[in-house]
């Protein structure tokens, strides 16, 4: 039976593959992947969506059957180092599928196997370096304190082994610099710099960290305010804004001015670090709206949060009052106080454009 | 489809719909239908947080009580409409259509107001 529906297969592999040769279409090529990867082939798979790519780059079934047969390739090499690693383990093996069980996302993977290599390796930086890329690619996506603290421990433990790679002190500095340990992040550059000499790309981005302001050295209370916030004080130094600044108060003043023009809308503001701009109906800093505001962007926050939904990006309360719509990003928040005859899509639509401008001109990362 | 709990499978089988929930206002769960990832404590117990917070904010601040919550969040979407003396929370994922669930949500809110009322 299995031979006849593997004869089956076969025939309709055939008919595909003549199919895609005459008339290539993303419908055509992705089914023939499919009956690649159903065959335990995903290598030929990937051939076929690489090569349907170059014809309907915007087909995004053919992305989506890309990613698939990557993650079956992925799959069939962790299990073939596993096996190798049985018969003769080697810390470079123990390197190539913790990178592998990192691309995966396969978190307990990667705790079990850098578990092993620090047993059989004990010497060994790599598996916890291994480790904290995998804690600090949470972090740095979820902006969780137990995975920023995770992260640091096992590039402090890796640092204070002997040969540790400069990434680890690299990677340390990076991660203590954004929460906004200045000086920790700074001790970290110079031992790397006095180590290994300074490269040039290494000393600008001592000069970027020398030029941030030190938020203190308790990094749980640090770390507590990432998580508590939804953002990380200070951005990566490939994203770091250039040293001059735009200024951002005409983006906010101009997005206010054409928010409030909406019909419907009563009240309009951006508020950031603490500081309210206000367009409407608003007669001063003690008005009601800017005062609710504040208050449902941090508890819609903590909400999704501790649902796990990540950070809450739009909230909309509705009531007598008419709708209050939100938008926020970390510390900078945009909020409007419309009746019900106003487009909420609409509203929200331009909030957000206005903290996605206003992010750019400071140089935040964007949402 | 008249008792809570189809009102709840009803509108858990929409597309992208992680669950649906009857929560009182002090975070008790009265009826749900979740996903096994979402813990009925937790949803009903953080539903009421963000429901008292923005009651009372709104209270305090001369603007009347709120009637729903409506909440997006990177990896998910929330629905909070307020009943009588309860609220029914709709969760659903990051891809999910607003509108269409927002619709779906708040006939089951008449249902379920009409529901308290015959009883």
């Amino acid at each position: 039976m299995q031979l006849i529906q593997r004869m089956k297969i076969w025939k309709e592999m055939r008919r595909l593959e003549q199919r895609a040769h005459d008339e290539p279409s993303p419908s055509t090529l992705v089914d023939l992947g499919q009956v690649h990867i159903n065959l335990d082939m995903p290598d030929k798979a990937e051939r076929v969506a690489i090569d349907g790519l170059r014809l309907f780059p915007r087909a995004n079934e053919l992305h989506q059957l890309l990613a698939c047969a990557r993650r079956a390739l992925r799959k069939r090499r962790i299990a073939e180092i596993r096996a190798r690693l049985i018969r003769s383990p080697h810390a470079e093996l123990y390197g190539e599928l913790t990178q592998l069980l990192t691309e995966a996302g396969d978190q307990e993977g990667l705790r079990r196997a850098c578990q092993e290599w620090s047993v059989r390796f004990p010497a060994d930086a790599g598996s916890w370096l291994a480790l904290a890329r995998g804690s600090l690619a949470t972090f740095y996506r979820d902006l969780t304190a137990q995975s920023g603290a995770e992260a640091v421990r096992c590039l402090e433990r890796a640092s204070k082994l002997a040969g540790s790679p400069p990434e680890v002190r690299r990677l340390l500095a990076e991660v203590l610099y954004r929460v906004g340990a200045v000086r920790g992040a700074l001790q970290q550059l110079a031992t790397l710099a006095k180590d290994g000499g300074a490269d040039p790309e290494l000393r600008a981005l001592h000069q970027h960290v020398a030029g941030l302001t030190d938020r203190g050295s308790d990094l749980a209370r640090l770390l507590g305010d990432v998580e508590e916030n939804g953002s990380l004080p200070y951005p990566a130094f490939s994203t770091a804004p250039a040293p001059t600044r735009v200024d951002s108060l005409s983006h906010i003043r101009d997005g206010l001015s054409a928010v409030v023009a909406i019909p419907g809308v009563e009240k309009a503001t951006c508020i950031s670090n603490g500081r309210a701009l206000v367009k409407g109906t608003i007669k001063d800093g003690r008005d009601p709206f800017l005062k609710v505001v504040r208050v449902v962007a941090k508890a819609a926050h903590r909400f999704s949060r501790r649902l796990d939904f990540g950070m809450a990006k739009k909230t909309v309360v509705e009531g007598p009052f008419g709708n209050i719509c939100i938008c926020i990003y970390g510390e900078l928040l945009a909020a409007v106080q419309c009746t019900d005859q106003a487009d909420v899509d609409q509203v929200l639509a331009m909030l957000q454009e206005i903290v996605a401008d206003t992010l750019v001109a400071t140089g935040e990362p964007n949402p | 489809m008249n008792t809570l709990k189809d009102l709840l499978s009803e509108l858990r089988s929409g597309e992208g719909v992680r669950g649906a929930a009857v929560v009182t206002l002090d975070g008790l769960l009265a009826a749900g239908d979740l996903d096994d990832r979402l813990d009925a404590a937790a949803v009903a117990g953080l539903a009421s947080y963000l429901h008292s917070t923005t009651a009372r904010s709104l209270r305090e601040n001369g603007l009347g009580d709120h009637q729903a919550i409506v909440v997006h969040a990177n990896h998910g979407k929330a629905i909070c409409v307020r009943l009588d003396d309860s609220m029914l929370v709709v969760l659903c994922d990051q891809f999910a259509d607003l509108p269409t669930t927002r619709a779906a949500a708040n006939r089951a809110a008449t249902r379920l107001r009409a529901i308290a009322q015959i009883r």
